[in-house]
């Protein structure tokens, strides 16, 4: 009984998981606390935590007064951009100038333009996605997993769990092997400089992926060494 | 905490005005002075007739010599310090998406641009980048987008003059790549807004009087176009270095020689210049340039601007003046009388009255211009108006429109260093910075004396330090480099049809090892075959010589073991059956050779009049073993024999091969049969005189008995052949001679019925008495069943034979002579009258088959009128009512008594063939031709009309997939741009991907097999063919390979034309991969095949897509179907690809992903159906095997296994791997307990399959292996019980799903469960009934349970080959008497109708439409090899010609 309520929470876990990492927004992450300008027709400077976070398909900005309340505002902002395919980040850059964001979120979002030097949209949005995609196929492998572990076919069950434990590693593989090829971009923030990462999605998702592997490994080799 | 304490600077100018955040950013609109002006008022510019050709007016207007100074002495360094000022503020250079062009058409015979005439050169020029917003409408025309926001407003002169000392501010910025937020303006604002401006226009801006907020800073188009235009008149087409102490310096040129000043047209963009290596380089360049005077400013406008200003990479060279009047007319800029009336300047009117002084000194370029104009001066444009006004300054439009801009830069300007409201600087910064001059700054950064700079840089007067050494001119600087075209794909060529020849060979490739594939595994199956024959022969080796024994050069060799008996050589194989023997009669002369070399292990014994035996030895002592114990043989049985030795080639080469010797026999039987009609016609028998030797050798070769048997097609042991060899061998010498065959044959070919009766008797007249007995008749009859001799005891036997002599009135007679014999058949005369010895082989001459058929269509009777056969008539129908009384109550409308006698034709009668009366309805049938093909077309339709729905829908959405992408890219993919690269590619590509996207994820539903079990139970049956799924899958299959190959072709033209479009478009076209930054070229072919995501997969789709196609092919099918079976899995690789393939959303988002989702689920969840049955171990509970290599296996039931009969199954055996299913018709009934299999040995998996289920020496059946079971799957035949009439044709193991019906069946109706079903034919066509006795078992079975007579089997034995052959002759009168006697048939013991040859399927369908003529629809199911079912097809299509019954064909080959 208990065996089979561990199976099943394991199971739930790995597919909450694989899903939620998915939404994340918390692949690379960086914060800082900084002084720094603010807004625009004011040269008041604020000293504020300013964070990113980089997910698969996009960026979360956030900028937190410390403390919250400076020069009459409440200052707690969390912006995201998105570059899935399909969006144009861009025009959502361009929204957020209209809108008129604080210059701390527009300078960190700026970076991640399609034309900014930095060359940061191009890397993180095919990383992006095709992490996403290997997630997703992932996911897809946890499904049938479970449908083959209620069957009689338990060895295929435990196939379908090294692959979801597989395309797991390899999408972060994509994730890494693009973040670590863009050149240093530094992020200046007033005096400080923002550095990332790698965030807690990425390290759920490297043990998940570990854990899929020898559960299905472990499946595979006492099938083979008992084949009943 | 807070170190600065203004409000910073936004790099792009947004939120520099309070209201308008946009204002002056970057990216915002330019704002217009004057309304634009478009030829169609929106966005179209205007162009050649109304306005003259740039390049003409060009050199119209603005040609002249060099080497004219600045009449106020401007210098150099005002002109580029301008250039860089305004090219912060104003670069429109960006080129708009979509690319749209206004080529520059060069005049003919242009002396730069086209010198070698030819008239049809076009310098490109792409129109910039505009709002989208806007040019959509009249009332709001295009309106271009600044790509430098004037919004930072003159903080852009900033960079200018930091960038003049170059080196000091690189290492101030650090070596960050990116620009940081600006911090405080320094005096670059100041120096360009105070010192320059004043030094270009003479005219000082008005006082600053504070920002004013309310005031657009935004560039306008007017001075976009205006300010370019007016510096190029002063660019020099050289420039001096000077140092400090004012020594001009030579400048080396890039061909090393000297000159005196560096010329401008070679230098731009290069940055490793020889002179320009070192900071001092540059500094050595600001002093020159502070010391040369400008060119003038006027009309005249150098060549370095005019002819050799860089072009686009893919033409190097252009002409600026002529581009800046087309950058006009695509800014829609007004004419030039507009622009001075709107800006209020006075108006003028006339040609001379723009600029009176050029008037008067050179009035021929204003005429010239006039001219060009038509006259017209309303048509002329802003810039030549405003370029031919100035003279000595700009003229009055120019300089209005540009300290216009400047005043309301520096206004609207929130940071401007002089508004003091910005707490940028203090009072005294302010007045610091408006002190400091460019010559400040210059003696600061380049460490030269003060004294070596003049006070004001932008002038210089007389008495100024450091005069130039003259007015620079063209002469005497090297010349500039022509023009060149360059071609992007040069060189690419070749590599391309490389390329795509390569792709071209995929298929090749693919076919190359298919072959491979299937040369190995024909050779394993022959050792798979061998080794067992090898493995049991060792086993059961007993007495005898191993041997191989070679056939040929072309066949492989056999491992024999050889007996030698006095008198013969057996040769026998590893299962002990005699495979030959050879007579030593003494007569004989026989030569042993021995071979030499090669270790000498071959020995050749040849023998007249066989062939040769060749055996071959592991070593030379066993070959030493035989050729004793041969002589020893030889000796024996009193050979003479003679020995001698030959190298191996030549021994094998003097071997007649068995090959050979058949071949001798043809032409012997050829000749024999020539021989026969010889005599026929000159009832002579002369020999003719051939002078073929090879001929006369055939005709001297004798017949051995195995030959002649094998001739006949019968076994040399057989009965019959040993009694008709002996009659015919007259000299006893134990072969046939030719005149022996000869004169045997004649008696057959022309022989009366009464010497063909005499020599069967003289065959069967053993003890040659003249008498037969009773025995010699058993023994007579016996050897003609001899091929069915299981079926007939000898007690059976003995009752045909009373039965017999009692119908002929012989019951008491013990012996008969030939007399009563020959009236014991007389019934069947005319049987033997066209009785012939059929021989195998050999075809039976035309002539001879002409004579039988048409003496078979012409009724015999007319043909020889023998009386005797007439008298015999009403005995012969007589004879037939019999045979026709047990089935006459089934045809209860059937009275008619035969009415012509037609059985002799074609095949035997059938019997419930009553009537033929073609002759009366003739007419009715027979329509015209016409008629006939539109009936056929009905039916075909009626017929297939599901088939043909369903391909209709599936083919109308794959055709409006490719429509609807196919009008996307042709019509509204426009802003996109792409149509207008590559048109007929993108349109073909695109389509034909969104229907290859249906088609691959559609054709997965084919192959969901459970599903397809389920759903043909249920309504859809109706509407959609289930059966055919396996020919849809191959009919998208193929439909999906072609519009794949379009869309490969499709891309091979995107990617050719990619590859010379220049990146302008490019990065219009893909604005992720490519930027415009004017310096690269485009990328090459190979890159856009292998670099990118989807060139690469999709050549290695291609490379998939061809291995998957070539084994998928119903010849490499065949040939190894685990080929195909392995290749087809790549199927799973290719979706992954696919996925792949479209994930970069290169053109447009992928989309196969959409497709795809619903079909794999669906086929993803009936795998697991199957997975989820076929991994239960199931127990055999019995194997047996059958002959005809068809084993029969008999297994458990698994739990709540429910199945239709004619269902199969897919079987895989766990000692054969777990992976490999084959597919097998279940032949047990579903109301039986266990489920049960006969599996024909064809390849390898059934030929083992076969050897693991042989009976165990002790029958334990726990001991067979167990069986993974997948199904039941669906499948035609199990319609059967939809027809009220069905005709069930099997051939070969095609009968099995057959079985399984017939059961169902009897027992349905033995439970008298209600059948629909009122009528089953069963036709069961076979090589030898021998070959499936166990189906003449379940007959059987079935025959006992058929009360109701629903059940009519006909079985045809094909292998009996003629008709008329004496043999079959004779069987078919003992069937006659047998089944009379009996009712049963003498072969098969059932009570079946059995036939001999090939089942006339026309006649019969046509004879069931009169036995049943009030159903309307007959099902026919057919199963067995594709010529059958072929032929069954053939029979329906025709019958269904006429409008009556209609037959229904399903069929299944295996
Ligand atoms: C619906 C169906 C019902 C069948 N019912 C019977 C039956 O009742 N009794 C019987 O003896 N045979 C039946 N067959 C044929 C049988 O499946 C093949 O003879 C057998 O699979 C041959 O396997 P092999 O490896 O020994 O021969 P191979 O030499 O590998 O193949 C011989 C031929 O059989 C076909 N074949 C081989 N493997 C497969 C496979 N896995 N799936 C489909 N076709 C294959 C190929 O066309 C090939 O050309 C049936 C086939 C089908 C499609
Ligand atoms: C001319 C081309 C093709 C032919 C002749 C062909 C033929 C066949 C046949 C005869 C089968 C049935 C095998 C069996 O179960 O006995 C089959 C199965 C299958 N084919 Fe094809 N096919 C072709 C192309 C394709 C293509 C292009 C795809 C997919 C992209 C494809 C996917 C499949 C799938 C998924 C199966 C089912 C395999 C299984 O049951 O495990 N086929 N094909
Ligand atoms: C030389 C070979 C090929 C080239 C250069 C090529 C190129 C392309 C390109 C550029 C696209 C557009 C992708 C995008 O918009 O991002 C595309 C789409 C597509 N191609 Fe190919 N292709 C090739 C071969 C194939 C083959 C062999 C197949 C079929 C099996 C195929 C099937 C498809 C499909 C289905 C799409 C649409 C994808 C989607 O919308 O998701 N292509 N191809």
């Amino acid at each position: 009984r208990l065996f089979w309520m561990l199976r099943v929470v394991t199971s739930l876990f790995i597919g909450a998981v694989i899903l939620a990492v998915n939404f994340s927004s918390e692949w690379s992450v960086g914060q800082v606390s900084t002084n720094t300008s603010y807004k625009a027709f004011s040269s008041q400077w604020i000293s504020a935590n300013v964070g990113l976070q980089i997910g698969l398909g996009g960026v979360n900005i956030t900028l937190t007064g410390t403390p919250v309340q400076q020069l009459n505002e409440t200052i707690d902002y969390n912006e995201e951009f998105t570059w899935r395919l399909g969006e144009n980040y861009a025009e959502e850059y361009a929204n957020a100038l209209e809108k008129g964001l604080p210059d701390p979120v527009l300078y960190l979002a700026e970076k991640f333009t399609p034309h900014s030097p930095c060359g940061l949209h191009g890397q993180y949005r095919l990383a992006g996605h095709y992490t996403s995609a290997m997630l997703w196929v992932a996911f897809l492998c946890w499904l049938l997993a479970n449908v083959m572990l209620s069957m009689p076919v338990l060895v295929y069950g435990g196939h379908m769990l090294l692959a979801t434990g597989l395309f797991q590693l390899l999408g972060l593989l994509f994730f890494s092997t693009a973040t670590s090829l863009t050149p240093p971009c530094p992020l200046r923030l007033g005096a400080a400089t923002l550095h990332t990462h790698r965030g807690p999605a990425y390290w759920i998702t490297l043990t998940t992926g570990l854990l899929c592997v020898l559960l299905g490994l472990a499946m595979v080799v006492a099938h083979r060494m008992q084949p009943h | 905490q807070n170190s600065i304490s203004w409000e910073v600077q936004r790099f792009d100018g947004w939120y520099n005005n309070l209201m308008e955040h946009r204002w002056g950013s970057k990216g915002s609109r330019l704002q217009r002075l004057v309304p634009a002006s478009y030829a169609d008022g929106v966005y179209q510019p205007l162009g050649e007739p109304h306005l003259p050709n740039p390049r003409a007016l060009s050199n119209t207007a603005m040609r002249g010599p060099a080497g004219l100074a600045s009449l106020q002495n401007r210098t150099v360094l005002g002109v580029f310090f301008g250039y860089h000022v305004l090219s912060d503020l104003v670069s429109v250079e960006k080129s708009g998406c979509p690319a749209e062009f206004l080529n520059i058409h060069i005049p003919p015979g242009d002396p730069v641009f086209d010198r070698d005439q030819s008239g049809d050169v076009v310098l490109p020029f792409q129109r910039s980048r505009w709002d989208p917003e806007t040019g959509q409408s009249p009332s709001n025309p295009r309106d271009l987008v600044s790509a430098a926001g004037g919004g930072v407003g003159l903080a852009g002169p900033e960079a200018a003059a930091e960038r003049i000392p170059s080196r000091r501010t690189h290492d101030s910025r650090g070596p960050s790549p990116l620009p940081d937020p600006p911090g405080r303006p320094t005096p670059g604002s100041n120096i360009a807004m105070y010192e320059w401006l004043p030094s270009f226009l003479r005219k000082m801006p008005p006082e600053y009087a504070g920002y004013r907020p309310f005031l657009d800073p935004s560039i306008s188009p007017e001075f976009l176009a205006a300010s370019e235009q007016f510096f190029s008149t002063m660019v020099p087409p050289g420039v001096y270095m000077r140092n400090a102490s004012c020594h001009f310096q030579g400048v080396i040129n890039r061909n090393s020689s000297v000159s005196r000043a560096l010329r401008v047209c070679n230098s731009y963009w290069s940055r490793e210049h020889p002179n320009l290596q070192r900071a001092e380089d540059v500094d050595a360049l600001l002093l020159g340039m502070a010391s040369q005077i400008a060119e003038r400013e006027d009309h005249v406008v150098v060549e370095d601007v005019r002819d050799f200003w860089p072009g686009p990479l893919k033409f190097s060279r252009t002409d600026h003046l002529a581009s800046c009047l087309l950058r006009g007319r695509d800014l829609g800029l007004p004419s030039y009388t507009k622009a001075r009336a709107t800006l209020g300047l006075p108006p003028v009117t006339r040609w001379q009255d723009i600029n009176p002084a050029l008037s008067r000194s050179d009035g021929t370029v204003l005429e010239a211009t006039a001219a060009l104009y038509n006259q017209d001066l309303s048509r002329l444009e802003l810039l030549p108006g405003g370029l031919l006004e100035s003279h000595g300054d700009p003229g009055p439009l120019f300089s209005t429109i540009i300290l216009d801009q400047f005043v309301r830069l520096r206004d609207g300007d929130r940071y401007w260093f002089e508004n003091s409201k910005n707490g940028l600087f203090s009072e005294r910064e302010i007045a610091e910075i408006r002190n400091t001059s460019l010559r400040d700054v210059l003696v600061a950064v380049t460490k030269v004396d003060s004294g070596a700079l003049q006070p004001s840089v932008f002038f210089w007067h007389a008495g100024d330090p450091c005069p130039q050494p003259g007015q620079l001119s063209t002469e005497g600087l090297p010349a500039c480099a022509p023009p060149i075209m360059r071609d992007y794909f040069e060189g690419s060529g070749f590599g391309f049809g490389v390329t795509i020849g390569t792709l071209c060979c995929f298929p090749l490739v693919s076919l190359l090892s298919a072959w491979i594939v299937a040369q190995l595994r024909r050779r394993n199956l022959k050792r798979l075959q061998g080794q067992d024959r090898q493995s049991i022969m060792c086993e059961k080796l007993m007495g005898g010589i191993k041997a191989m024994e070679w056939q040929g050069r072309k066949e492989p060799c056999r491992p024999v073991l050889v007996h030698l008996q006095p008198g013969q050589i057996h040769m026998v194989d590893g299962r002990l059956s005699v495979l030959r023997t050879v007579q030593l009669r003494p007569p004989q002369q026989v030569n042993l050779i021995l071979s030499s070399n090669h270790g000498r292990r071959a020995l050749l014994l040849k023998i007249p009049k066989e062939y040769d035996l060749v055996l071959l030895f592991d070593l030379e002592e066993e070959r030493q073993v035989m050729v004793e114990s041969l002589r020893g043989a030889l000796k024996e049985s009193g050979l003479n024999f003679q020995e001698w030795e030959l190298r191996e080639q030549e021994l094998m080469r003097a071997a007649v091969t068995r090959e050979q010797r058949s071949h001798l026999l043809e032409t012997f039987f050829r000749h024999l049969f020539s021989q026969v009609l010889d005599i026929d016609q000159a009832d002579a028998g002369a020999l003719p005189l051939d002078s073929s030797q090879k001929v006369q050798e055939a005709l001297t070769c004798e017949l051995s008995r195995a030959e002649f048997a094998e001739s006949l097609g019968l076994k040399p042991q057989d009965m019959f052949v040993q009694s008709m060899f002996s009659l015919a061998d007259k000299d006893g010498n134990g072969y046939l001679s030719f005149r022996e065959f000869l004169d045997i044959l004649v008696v057959f070919m022309k022989g009366s019925p009464e010497e063909k009766s005499r020599l069967m008797f003289r065959m069967y007249d053993f003890d040659g008495n003249g008498l037969i007995s009773k025995d010699e008749f058993i023994r007579m009859l016996r050897s003609f069943i001899e091929i069915s001799n299981n079926c007939l005891t000898k007690t059976q036997l003995a009752e045909v034979v009373e039965s017999m002599f009692r119908e002929s009135g012989f019951q008491d007679k013990q012996e008969l002579t030939w007399e009563d014999f020959h009236f014991m058949l007389r019934d069947h005369d005319s049987e033997l009258r066209f009785t012939q010895l059929c021989v195998k082989g050999v075809e039976v001459p035309e002539v001879i088959k002409d004579l039988c058929r048409r003496a078979s269509y012409i009724s015999q009777e007319k043909l020889c009128p023998s009386p005797r056969v007439s008298a015999r008539r009403p005995r012969k129908d007589a004879d037939i009512e019999v045979e026709l009384t047990p089935r006459r109550l089934q045809y209860p409308n059937d009275t008619d008594p035969p009415q012509e006698i037609r059985r002799r034709f074609g095949k035997k009668v059938t019997s419930f063939q009553p009537l033929l009366f073609t002759e009366a309805h003739r007419e009715k049938f027979q329509r015209s031709r016409r008629h006939q093909t539109v009936q056929q077309f009905k039916r075909f339709v009626e017929n297939y009309r599901r088939h043909i729905g369903c391909l209709a829908v599936f083919y109308a959405i794959a055709g409006g997939l490719f429509l609807e992408r196919a009008y996307y890219y042709a019509f509204a993919a426009h802003h996109k741009g792409i149509t207008d690269t590559t048109r007929v590619g993108i349109i073909l590509s695109r389509g034909t991907a969104a229907s290859i996207s249906f088609m691959f994820s559609y054709i997965l539903l084919t192959m969901c097999r459970n599903l397809i079990t389920f759903l043909r139970e249920t309504f859809l049956n109706r509407y959609v063919p289930f059966d055919a799924a396996v020919d849809f899958h191959r009919l998208i299959a193929s439909t999906a390979i072609v519009l794949t190959v379009l869309h490969s072709a499709g891309h091979v033209v995107n990617v050719y034309l990619f590859s010379i479009s220049p990146l302008s478009v490019l990065s219009c076209l893909f604005p992720g991969l490519f930027h415009d930054n004017g310096s690269e070229f485009p990328q090459q072919y190979y890159w856009w095949f292998f670099q990118t995501v989807p060139g690469l997969t999709g050549v290695m789709l291609l490379l998939i897509l061809a291995i998957m196609y070539i084994f998928a092919s119903r010849h490499f099918r065949r040939c190894s179907f685990r080929g195909f079976w392995l290749t087809h899995h790549l199927y799973i690789l290719l979706y992954v690809l696919l996925i792949i393939h479209g994930s970069f959303a290169l053109i447009q988002l992928p989309r196969f992903h959409i497709f795809f989702l619903v079909p794999a689920l669906i086929y993803v969840g009936d795998k697991l159906v199957s997975l989820s049955r076929k991994k239960v171990e199931i127990s055999v509970v019995k194997a047996e095997l059958l002959p005809s290599g068809v084993t029969h296996l008999e297994f458990q039931r698994p739990q709540g296994f429910e199945y239709k009969s004619g269902q199969w199954v897919r079987i895989a055996c766990l000692a054969l791997g777990t992976t490999e299913y084959h597919p097998f018709t279940l032949t047990s009934a579903p109301h039986e307990e266990t489920l049960s299999l006969h599996i024909r040995a064809v390849g390898p998996w059934t030929t083992r399959l076969r050897e693991i289920y042989s009976p165990p020496t002790d029958d334990s059946c726990a001991k067979y292996p167990k069986l993974y079971l997948d199904g039941p799957f669906g499948e035609g035949h199990q319609e059967w019980h939809k027809f009220e009439v069905s005709v069930l044709v099997g051939g070969g193991i095609g009968v099995t799903p057959f079985a399984s019906i017939l059961k169902d069946l009897v027992f349905k109706s033995s439970v008298s469960c209600q059948v629909f079903c009122k009528k089953i034919y069963f036709i069961w066509v076979t090589r030898t009934q021998r070959q499936f006795e166990w189906l003449a078992d379940i007959i059987r079975e079935v025959e006992e349970n058929d009360r109701q007579d629903l059940v009519s089997v006909h079985i045809y034995i094909t292998q009996l080959a003629e008709k008329f052959d004496l043999r079959t002759t004779m069987l078919y009168i003992c069937e006659r008497h047998f089944q009379k006697v009996l009712n049963r048939s003498l072969f098969t013991g059932l009570r079946s109708v059995t036939h001999f040859g090939r089942p006339p399927f026309e006649a019969f369908f046509n004879s069931l439409q009169k036995v049943h003529p009030q159903v309307r629809k007959i099902g026919v199911f057919s199963c067995g090899p594709p010529g059958m079912t072929k032929n069954v097809e053939k029979a329906c299509q025709l019958i269904n010609r006429q409008d009556r019954t209609h037959f229904s064909h399903h069929y299944e080959n295996f």
